[in-house]
């Protein structure tokens, strides 16, 4: 398949930046795949994995990444998010405790607690986890 | 007689010498902030200048006009002053703060009803005590900006804005040029400039930093002339998901919290700038005082040996 360039940039670094042939990302109505000669698309992100598959061979990099925005115009994809990690970036003892505190406040009945922010730091929680699982197969 | 000049002289330039390392070890704290705010901001670049097309090419989209965007009368307008927490930076405060004075009281003479948010001990401590109304203040910032403080700050202003209690926000802050140039300036930051604007608001949010680094606005530039035959019929074609309106509520408050984000981080950059340069002159004049008082010191003392000396002589003479 040709290749497109994707760009990711988060407010800390430039992620990710260089040319693939497809792209998966976890936008908000359900992951999407990206292909060459994608429709022009403005999406908002999850939290959770993003898969980039560099050549037809199936080279594949897994990234967690959290919330945010992602446009496709002209065989360019932009990524727009507020983290986006590679595996070996990811702690996973603090992904792990991070799950375990998310899930523990949502069953919590404090209505001082924030659901929402529980909720989307246990979906970053599990895509970090998920991107560490993805690269010991 | 000489002898007490000498020995004041030995003191003083002791005293200078330990004032000088002071300075120095000033300068070199600010040179490494510098350093690191300065990196931070550069690689901050890319997805604020990413933010603000995607904000122009959604506004040009969207005919419905977002809260965010509404110009309103001004009744009651905002100030956001960002000043430095410490002193010893030579004339950045000063500057700031007599800009920063001036447009309140312009603002305030036209009569409308004018608050101050200040960021910065220093801000914060002029304007308490010459009694302007303050709107709320932070000296807690220590010349670091983070997404969070970002946040908070800019989710307040959303706040105020949408609950209309200020009509209008502006920000005065420094906007840094280079490691010797910071220049005060003044910009609106809500109502959001509306799209026809925006290319120029967007620019300025992180044209202020690119206009300090020429080749990043060259390519901005650049950018922004090789699609600008291809946006306006892809802006008709976009797909938008969720909605465009949902994209916009989401959008929105972001593009905000990062413009004052960039912001800060600009400010930062110029108060660790500024203190650089200053502290780095400070070191030079200790330097040439303690030369300046040594030769002092050497030339009495050497006329104290010379008349001791003549003393002796005149006494062997005598005898």
């Amino acid at each position: 398949m040709k290749p497109f360039k994707v760009n990711i940039v988060t407010p800390e670094k430039v992620a990710w930046e260089a040319e693939a042939v497809s792209v998966i990302l976890p936008g908000s109505l359900g992951y999407l795949g990206i292909w060459a000669n994608h429709a022009p698309l403005v999406s908002g992100l999850e939290p959770g994995v993003v898969t980039i598959r560099l050549d037809d061979a199936g080279t594949t990099r897994y990234m967690a990444c959290s919330g945010g925005f992602v446009e496709v115009s002209d065989n360019v994809v932009n990524v727009m998010t507020d983290s986006c990690e590679e595996a070996g970036e990811i702690d996973g003892d603090r992904a792990r405790a991070a799950l375990a505190r998310a899930k523990e406040r949502l069953l919590s009945r404090d209505v001082a607690i924030d659901k929402e922010r529980a909720l989307l730091a246990r979906q970053r929680a599990e895509a970090r986890l998920k991107v560490l699982e993805l690269m010991e197969k | 007689m000489p002898r007490a000049g000498v020995k004041a002289l030995n003191k003083r330039i002791r005293s200078v010498k330990s004032t000088q390392q002071i300075t120095k070890a000033m300068k070199m704290v600010a040179a490494a902030k510098l350093n690191r705010s300065q990196g931070k901001m550069i690689a901050a670049r890319p997805y604020a200048r990413q933010l603000a097309r995607l904000v122009q090419h959604l506004a040009g989209a969207a005919q419905d006009a977002h809260p965010l965007f509404e110009v309103r009368e001004v009744a009651r307008r905002l100030y956001i002053v960002v000043a430095s927490d410490k002193g010893l930076c030579g004339s950045y405060n000063l500057n700031l703060i007599k800009m920063a004075q001036q447009a309140i009281d312009a603002s305030r003479a036209a009569g409308v009803e004018t608050t101050v948010l200040t960021i910065g001990k220093k801000a914060g401590d002029y304007f308490a005590k010459r009694g302007y109304a303050l709107h709320g203040r932070h000296d807690d910032f220590n010349g670091d900006a983070s997404a969070e403080r970002a946040q908070q700050v800019g989710d307040a202003l959303v706040r105020a804005f949408l609950e209309r209690t200020h009509d209008e926000v502006r920000i005065v802050y420094s906007e840094y040029h280079s490691t010797m140039v910071q220049r005060p300036s003044e910009r609106a930051v809500l109502p959001i400039a509306p799209p026809a604007a925006a290319t120029n608001g967007a620019a300025g949010s992180d044209g202020a930093a690119a206009a300090e680094e020429p080749a990043g606005k060259r390519m901005q530039g650049k950018l922004g002339r090789e699609d600008a035959p291809a946006e306006p019929v892809a802006d008709l074609d976009y797909i938008w998901e969720p909605g465009r309106e949902q994209l916009f509520a989401l959008l929105l408050p972001l593009y905000l919290r990062n413009r004052v984000f960039m912001t800060l981080m600009e400010a930062f950059t110029s108060e660790h700038a500024a203190r650089m340069t200053s502290m780095t002159a400070a070191t030079n004049n200790a330097g040439e005082l303690v030369d300046a008082l040594t030769l002092r010191r050497n030339r009495e003392r050497q006329a104290a040996i010379t008349a001791e000396l003549l003393d002796i002589v005149g006494g062997a003479n005598a005898l």
